[in-house]
């Protein structure tokens, strides 16, 4: 018997408005809340409402033979709270199927685990007494933003008292088809559980690629390469975007979504389980431990989407520099902006690797790209560095 | 006094200090009687009062399609007496809408020059003169085209050349501007330091040449007060184009010495060019990022906004004809160190100046003047009844006597 471990992201973050030169001192919103409300709004009618409503039939229709696992941030969270409650009562169904499983992760989709153990602690107990509240349902299993990992965060989550964590299938690291064994962490009683790459992205990036030569995609198609594929398990982590997002509706992703779990229980010889049911079920069968921390961005599958260049380096840097003034300053609407500015994706923007198009729009246009990303960031931040000051 | 000018910018389509300066001369002569026909390439918004607008294209349009030009629309008909009211309005409008900068430097300049120039002969063949006045090498061309037809004196005014703007002179467009200046009947500068320049570049005889510097109209300003709180976090401002010749990385660098002794400062880039990027990296990499601000392009309302929360202005150009930019932040109370390869700093000897490479120099006149208010008020004090003076009007009046001298010469 094989067994396939589906889990879905689930992340909106609080994207920053063009916070102009003279608003410092004065005006310390920093948040385009126009264009947060906008996505977050769109994304729900897209992706999050009609993929719930699916995913909760195919779990009620299979009695529980198909099951899920979430990873929702605290902000995304925040944001379904505030502008589209009907997505929190669709997870509350999905929780009350008892198919559904919801992982822990930090609160503000950030890198605090490798920058600070106090906030890392703060985020993951912010997002787990959120998922707690909203859903009745206390997390067991970690995941860490964009599955970042090293020996640390194992250790990290071990002192949270998770008996497993997600991270991604790194070849160099655990070998071509390493991603289908149940890890230890090295240093911690952790198990650690890799993402199966391949599979993964049939869905999520190959899925409506015309040129691929497997196109199009259907699930029974599928289900044969996870039934051949190398077991015991086969770790499908995913955006959950996915479903109606990066692949509209007419792509034909949610016939594919409605048809998948049939066509695994088919084969007779996969079952399907959520990562702490898996982690309970298989034992160790090797030692994990990668020599820098790893994540599943980009080709480099390390934290280079963040800091791989001196202006990513320089904001989070400072951000996490700041960190003991914030706390210290004893303002609980400075400390809660701070935090909205760690979340990861305000880094991501800044990425230059895949500079030349971008280059060239930033050359012409100051409000594109990666260095005007910066540089409205580090304005924000000499405004939450005064705001520290002042108490 | 009949005056056939060629300008390239004009307000609201600026984009920096030679549209201002082309606004400043025409008013100065309009207050002094003098009648102006502008020649721009094109305009948008209606055209002010005290002179003729004419848009090139439109001429040119106009004749394509064989129709004949209106000597209404080439010469000023209403007397140049403008209402303060009605000046007003136009002023607003036209410094408040932002330039297209697509609009004026369209990617084939040298074509766009000799479209102009084929429009100037029109309008020249149109109506009598008494001079021509061009303002840099674009309208060259036009000018020399219009002296051949009307037969009247021509001045060229140098508001900067080719060697000021860019490390790698385009020898096209230094051929256009020696023709021009070579040309002329007399050369105009912007300041002593462009003067020597064109005598040194382009071997023009200072005979021909005289310096009418830039004006700043004031308004009847008060004298500036200099920013004496004692605020922790005190802001120096670069204010321009991020591009080579305006010397944005003197400045980072000079920030960079000034933050090494006083940690707590801010420095602010407001402008945007070329150079903003790679500035940017440097910045970054230098882990200056939340000292040394990028504020991007900003208008006319936020400049000057920005200004007054600013304790330091520095230009530290690498080649500055004239340097405007030094007059509006000493108007606004904030005290300036600037670049000794500039027109301004012949004007302003008292204001610290250093060479724009000695980024220690301009380091350290920078703290002294963030930590003595007082004296920067007492040296503004002493130099503003000269900044009011440096008005277009005075201005105009140099030039009008130049074109007086021009035509009884003939």
């Amino acid at each position: 018997m094989k067994t396939v471990v589906f889990y879905f992201q689930v992340h909106q973050p609080y994207r920053m408005r063009n916070y102009h030169i003279l608003d410092i001192g004065k005006n310390h919103s920093y948040f385009d809340d126009v264009q947060n409300i906008e996505i977050i709004k769109k994304v729900a009618g897209k992706c999050y409402l009609p993929a719930n409503r699916m995913i909760a039939q195919l779990v009620r229709e299979t009695k529980g033979k198909f099951r899920v696992s979430y990873s929702v941030s605290g902000v995304a969270l925040e944001q379904m709270q505030k502008e589209v409650p009907e997505v929190i009562d669709s997870f509350r169904d999905l929780a009350q199927t008892g198919g559904v499983e919801f992982l822990a992760e930090t609160y503000y989709h950030s890198l605090a685990s490798v920058f600070s153990q106090a906030e890392f602690e703060d985020q993951v107990r912010r997002q787990m007494d959120t998922v707690q509240r909203l859903f009745n349902y206390k997390p067991y299993t970690f995941r860490n933003t964009e599955l970042i990992y090293h020996d640390h965060l194992a250790w990290l989550a071990q002192n949270l008292g998770f008996k497993a964590v997600l991270t991604e299938g790194v070849d160099h690291l655990i070998g071509r088809d390493g991603a289908c064994n149940m890890f230890k962490a090295r240093h911690a009683d952790v198990k650690v559980m890799c993402r199966n790459y391949r599979l993964s992205d049939d869905i999520a990036f190959r899925f409506s690629a015309h040129k691929w030569s497997e196109f199009p995609l259907f699930a029974d198609k599928w289900a044969s390469w996870v039934k051949h594929s190398p077991g015991p398990l086969v770790n499908i982590f995913i955006d959950y975007e996915t479903f109606g997002e990066h692949h509209w509706e007419s792509s034909g992703i949610f016939g594919f979504l409605k048809y998948m779990p049939e066509a695994l229980l088919n084969t007779g010889e996969i079952e399907i389980l959520t990562p702490g049911e898996a982690a309970q079920k298989y034992a160790p069968t090797a030692e994990i431990s990668p020599p820098h921390w790893i994540s599943w961005a980009d080709t480099e599958r390390d934290l280079s989407a963040w800091l791989g260049n001196d202006m990513q380096r320089d904001a989070m840097g400072k951000l996490y520099e700041m960190e003991g003034r914030i706390k210290a300053a004893n303002d609980p609407g400075l400390l809660e902006d701070w935090r909205k500015l760690s979340t990861s994706d305000h880094y991501y923007y800044m990425s230059t690797k895949r500079e030349g198009d971008a280059e060239v729009h930033t050359y012409f246009n100051p409000h594109l790209g990666p260095h005007f990303a910066y540089i409205t960031m580090m304005r924000i931040l000499n405004d939450v560095e005064e705001r520290a000051k002042k108490n | 006094m009949k005056v056939l000018m060629f300008g390239w910018e004009f307000p609201p389509l600026i984009t920096g200090g030679l549209g201002v300066a082309c606004h400043g001369i025409t008013r100065g002569l309009a207050q002094l009687g003098a009648k102006i026909t502008l020649v721009v390439p094109r305009y948008i918004d209606r055209s002010p009062k005290f002179l003729k607008l004419v848009s090139a294209d439109k001429i040119l349009s106009k004749r394509e399609s064989g129709q004949d030009i209106d000597l209404s629309e080439i010469i000023p008909l209403i007397s140049a007496y403008i209402s303060p009211e009605d000046y007003e309005d136009w002023y607003k409008k036209a410094f408040t809408s932002a330039a297209s900068i697509k609009l004026l430097y369209g990617p084939d300049l040298f074509y766009e020059m000799e479209r102009f120039a084929l429009a100037a002969g029109l309008v020249a063949s149109k109506a009598k003169f008494d001079v021509i006045h061009c303002h840099d090498w674009l309208t060259a061309k036009a000018a020399i085209v219009a002296k051949k037809i009307l037969g009247v004196p021509m001045v060229m005014h140098v508001h900067s050349i080719e060697n000021d703007r860019s490390v790698f002179c385009n020898p096209a467009v230094s051929e256009v501007e020696k023709e021009g200046l070579e040309a002329a009947d007399c050369v105009l500068c912007v300041s002593r330091y462009t003067m020597e320049r064109v005598k040194k570049i382009y071997g023009i005889p200072k005979s021909k040449m005289d310096v009418v510097h830039n004006g700043i109209d004031l308004k009847n300003c008060a004298l500036p007060r200099v920013n004496m709180s004692r605020k922790s976090t005190k802001q120096a401002l670069f204010l321009g184009r991020i591009t080579w010749q305006k010397g944005p990385d003197y400045f980072v660098d000079s920030a960079r010495i000034m933050l090494e002794k006083r940690s707590g400062l801010r420095f602010v880039l407001a402008g945007w060019g070329d150079k903003a990027i790679p500035l940017i990296d440097r910045v970054a990499k230098w882990r200056l990022g939340t000292k040394i601000l990028f504020a991007g392009f900003l208008n006319d309302t936020d400049v000057k906004r920005l200004f007054r929360t600013s304790d330091l202005f520095m230009m530290p150009s690498i080649s500055e004809p004239f340097g405007l930019v030094t007059l509006e932040a000493l108007s606004q109370g904030v005290p300036a160190v600037i670049s000794k390869q500039s027109g301004i700093s012949e004007v302003l000897d008292t204001v610290p100046n250093a060479d724009y490479w000695d980024t220690e120099k301009f380091a350290s006149f920078g703290l002294q003047i963030l930590d003595n208010p007082v004296q920067s008020q007492k040296m503004l004090n002493q130099l503003w009844p000269e900044i009011e003076a440096m008005n277009w009007e005075r201005n105009g009046k140099k030039i009008l006597e130049h074109y007086e001298k021009l035509i009884s010469r003939q």
